[in-house]
Formats: structure tokens, sequence, C-alpha cells
């Protein structure tokens, strides 16, 4: 089974987005802010990790840095999620190693699509 | 007695664009309608079908057949690997002599003709100038006046279309995203009725024709087919949607490999 992790300060958010990637058979493991993301990734690096922009103590970008710096850091797909929705912050994302970018608000669809994008599930 | 103008709407969807609305149930077609009647001040979808069917010459009518038929697509999706890998090269290879020409036929609103322009734009011996020329049609006015403005709702640029071609491709409009410059003039959009004369388009190396037989009654649908794969180049493809298929009795046209894709021997006789 494929494994996520859900990095978002908003429990709401982890529910709806855990509902529609366990449907999508993936276990999926929670974090509510970068550093909490980053100590799971360390116990065990996921396949894919969904992640926000806007957190406290440490935001989606600065997660994304370090963890492409650490050892496996390169192997998960990372799909921002968020609702920095423009232009810049696509480009910025891309530019520090995300491999997809969801703008809020989502649905099982665009999730399903951005997926099949990164190689993780079938094309619809 | 309900029924009798759903049957006339039935008889005017078929006769004006082939349209067969044969399992579409009563609340189906009057969801369809429903915002139509309301713009146009008519009580409900049944008015304004009345109206329309009293004066079937008129604009109304052209509207109402446009409301029912289904104009949702998506970018990339099924068939655009078939594309990428066996048709494109071939173009290229095609391209060598003359300007290739790829007709998107029933484009409503624009997705898959933004689509194969990307990919053709991809592939480096189409950035050249005229070196492939992309038509894409549909019955639909409106439609077409989406697809021309290049304009796309978040919701739509994020199912089928990769974050790096939206980057490269389009640009913030507001709310919306919008195709840029270089992407929207690099199709030729155009209304046309796939019953009308087509032979004015010229021919083809590739028709992508998905989703539009599959909504007409088989004997309209069969004829359809020939008359567009009339426009096929000796050795063109023509690529239909998920699931559909040209009927046995159909000539020269070879299966070409993947599910609904087919290449002309010869010129296929109209």
């Amino acid at each position: 089974m494929m494994t996520c992790l859900l990095v978002d300060d908003s429990r709401v958010i982890r529910k709806v987005a855990r509902r529609i990637l366990e449907d999508l058979d993936f276990e999926c493991r929670e974090a509510a802010d970068g550093s909490e993301a980053l100590k799971a990734c360390r116990q065990d690096m996921p396949d894919l990790i969904l992640l926000d922009w806007n957190m406290p103590v440490m935001n989606g970008l600065d997660f994304l840095k370090t963890l492409r710096k650490e050892p496996s850091g390169e192997a998960p797909k990372v799909v921002f999620c968020t609702t920095e929705n423009d232009m810049a912050h696509i480009t910025e994302a891309l530019r520090h190693g995300a491999d997809e970018y969801i703008m809020k608000p989502f649905d099982s669809d665009i999730i399903a699509s951005k997926l099949a994008e990164v190689g993780l599930v079938e094309a619809a | 007695m309900s029924q009798s103008w759903i049957n006339a709407l039935e008889d005017m969807a078929l006769r004006r664009a082939g349209l067969s609305l044969t399992g579409l149930d009563r609340k189906q077609i009057e969801a369809r309608l429903s915002p139509l009647a309301r713009r146009e001040g008519y009580d409900n979808a049944e008015a304004l079908s009345r109206a329309a069917l009293a004066r079937p010459e008129e604009r109304l009518a052209y509207e109402v057949v446009e409301a029912l038929a289904p104009g949702k697509t998506r970018f990339f999706g099924q068939g655009f690997e078939t594309f990428r890998e066996m048709i494109l090269p071939d173009l290229v290879r095609r391209s060598e002599n003359r300007p290739v020409r790829i007709w998107s036929a029933g484009c409503a609103t624009g997705q898959e003709a933004y689509s194969l322009a990307m990919l053709a734009a991809a592939d480096g011996v189409f950035a050249a100038p005229g070196r492939c020329e992309i038509i894409a049609t549909d019955y639909s006015e409106s439609a077409i006046d989406r697809a021309q403005s290049g304009r796309f709702s978040r919701m739509e640029v994020q199912t089928g279309l990769p974050v790096r071609m939206l980057v490269q491709h389009f640009e913030q409009d507001g709310e919306m995203w919008r195709a840029r410059t270089h992407l929207r003039r690099s199709v030729d959009f155009r209304t046309l009725n796939l019953m009308a004369e087509l032979e004015p388009l010229g021919e083809f190396d590739c028709i992508v024709l998905r989703g539009v037989v599959a909504r007409m009654p088989a004997d309209i649908a069969a004829k359809t087919l020939s008359r567009v794969a009339a426009r096929l180049q000796p050795g063109g493809w023509l690529m239909l949607g998920e699931g559909e298929r040209t009927p046995q009795t159909f000539g020269r046209l070879d299966e070409a490999g993947a599910p609904g894709l087919y290449q002309a021997l010869d010129r296929v006789p109209a």
C-alpha cells in the first residue's frame, strides 16, 4: 500500500484530504506543521506528501527545502495544496522541488488528476 | 401530452445537430435548458422549448439545441498518450515537406485543441511558425467563444493539465487562468455543424473526434464518421473517444494499434 503524509494546520482539511486519499488506497499519516512533518519523514519516508503552504512553526516551502536535502528526501512526490493561488507561488514551489500544485479549494477529481500527473495513481 | 414537446425537441436536435437525446429523462433535459430559459425570460424549460419549436428558423431554436449538447471537456486525458507516442512522431516526419494539419472536431470549450497544441509545441519541430496548423470546430457558438477567449476556471486547469504546462502556457486573469497569446494563436477556432459541408476545411493529417459520434444515433454516426474520415490525407490518423468504434462496414480505415485509433490506408470515400 502507498503511504501519504498529510501536512496542514487545519484538522478539517486533513480529514477531508484523508478521506479522499484513503479512497485512492493510500495509508495516511498527519502532521500539523513543517517541523512535525520533518519528524514523520525521518521516521519513515512516505511515497506522497500533500503539503499546505502557510503553517505555524515551519511553513510548507521551508519544509520542502529541508526535505530535499535529507537522505532519501528526493524520493517522495510532493504536491502542494494551498490557498496561495498565484503564479509567483507556483513557480517558487516548482523551483524548490515540488512535483505538483493544487490550488484550494480541491475535490477528489482534482486530487486524482494530480496524483495521475506524478504517476502515483492510474490516469482517469 | 406533456411528452409531446420533448419528442418534438428530440426531433429538432436530431435534425439540426445529429444529437440524440435518447437516454436523457425529462429532468435532465430540463436541467440543461433552465439556465437558457431564465436568461431568455421564460417560465421554464417547457415554455422555452415550445417557443423555439414554434419558430425553428430563429436564433432561439439554435440556442436550445446548443444548450442540449453536452459541452464538458478536460485537458489531456484518455487518448493523449497515444497521440504523443504514435501520432506525433509520424506528424513530425510528415511535416518535413509541408505543414501538417490537425482537426479537433467537436472541440467544445477548447481543452482538447489546446492540449494538442501544447504537445505539438513541446516537440521542437513544430515551434517554427507554419509547421503545424490546428483547426478546432464546434456546433456551439458560445463554446467557440469561450474556447477562443482561452479563459478557464481554476477547477478546469487543475483536471488533466500538469502544473508545469499551466506555468508555461497560461497566465492569471483574475480568478481565471487564460491561455497565453502564443497558445491562443496556435489554434484556429471556428463554428461548424458536422452535418454541413466539410470539404471547404481541406484535408488533414490527423482528426480528433472524441465523444461526438457516441451521442448520435447509429445511422447518423456512421454517416458522420465516413464524411469526417473523407477529410483524411492518405495515411492520416483518426482518433475517436473511449468506447467509440467505426462500424464493421466502414472501408479503408485500418485499426492502428490503440483503442479508437485508425489510419486511412488510402483516400477514404465520402
